[in-house]
């Protein structure tokens, strides 16, 4: 049997032509109405592009390679003369698998649900911050953050199923943002801050809220990892 | 619709249907991934709700007094699970 297969039975191949005609169709862009996906819809193709290099890589780890030209399988021979690589047989001229149409389009569901979920996951985060044009909205903002991702903290806290570990790592999570957020002894909370520089539009307002937020912020980031640290578990 | 909720729809119908070719092991991770993104929904769906009322109208006093008593209900609610 000639130790070559066509082009087109190769499942490597086959699959670097459907992610050339991805890369295609979002280099044109495809028109989806009123999906709010925005510029960024070319990250639904990215995201489908790069699970179809995933693919490939499968592919080749546990399918076999057959050659696809005489130049490889005169390398091949050469290379297993010189001891580079061990015999390897390269099997039927047929390379089964992997593109079958179920399987594409289990794949192809699954990698457009991935990008929309990766693209859109915190859409409307983005929005909120992108909404705030002022720096007492975005202190507000920070606020609503905060509360949003509280309210989540508190009812995996209240699952049965939480461990005690999760929730006391959600508590002192929470310990540590909240006095930034609404103030105590020691600091004016954000409102405060905003009210203030709203009243007295001067340098130091301005820059004694914006290091609340950004103090805020940060304290905010630690209990977002806490929460989807909790959600992982 | 909502593009996360699109693509929860999305890795759910996938997930299924590796679960019936018998792919259980890549149905359960996409599981996983859809039960990941719909725990953030409701943070993103709330965000998206601040971010239309900032479009039009800034924060005023009433909108803190109502986020500091939500803030307070649910830190309190957390603090005592």
């Amino acid at each position: 049997m000639e130790p070559t297969i066509p082009w087109y039975q190769s499942a490597i191949i086959r699959q670097q032509i459907a992610q050339v005609v991805v890369a295609l169709t979002a280099l044109f862009g495809v028109n989806l109405g009123g999906l709010d996906v925005d510029a960024t819809l070319v990250s639904v193709f990215a995201g489908i592009a790069a699970v179809i290099a995933v693919w490939t890589t499968v592919t080749r780890i546990f399918k076999p390679a057959p050659n696809l030209s005489a130049t490889a399988v005169r390398k091949e021979v050469a290379m297993v003369k010189a001891g580079d690589i061990p015999p390897s047989p390269t099997g039927p001229g047929t390379q089964r698998g992997f593109f079958r149409t179920a399987l594409l389009a289990c794949v192809a569901l699954a990698s457009a649900g991935l990008a929309l979920v990766s693209m859109s996951g915190c859409a409307g985060t983005k929005a909120a911050y992108g909404a705030a044009e002022s720096l007492p909205d975005t202190a507000y903002v920070v606020a609503e953050h905060y509360a949003a991702v509280l309210k989540e903290a508190a009812d995996i806290a209240e699952s049965p199923a939480t461990t005690p570990e999760i929730r006391d790592a959600l508590k002192a999570a929470d310990s540590a943002v909240k006095p930034y957020i609404l103030g105590d002894d020691t600091r004016p909370g954000l409102r405060t801050l905003a009210a203030r520089y709203i009243a007295v539009k001067n340098a130091q307002n301005q820059s004694d809220l914006q290091a609340a937020v950004n103090a805020a912020v940060l304290e905010l980031a630690r209990l977002i990892n806490a929460v989807k640290s909790a959600r992982r578990s | 619709m909502n593009p996360t909720l699109l693509g929860i729809v999305g890795l759910r119908a996938a997930a299924l249907a590796l679960a019936l070719a018998g792919q259980t092991r890549a149905s359960n991770s996409l599981y996983t991934l859809a039960d990941a993104a719909e725990a953030g929904i409701d943070i993103d769906l709330h965000m998206r709700a601040v971010a239309d009322k900032l479009k039009t109208r800034s924060a005023n006093d009433d909108d803190w007094a109502d986020l500091a008593a939500r803030i307070e209900a649910d830190s309190d609610r957390l603090q005592g699970s």
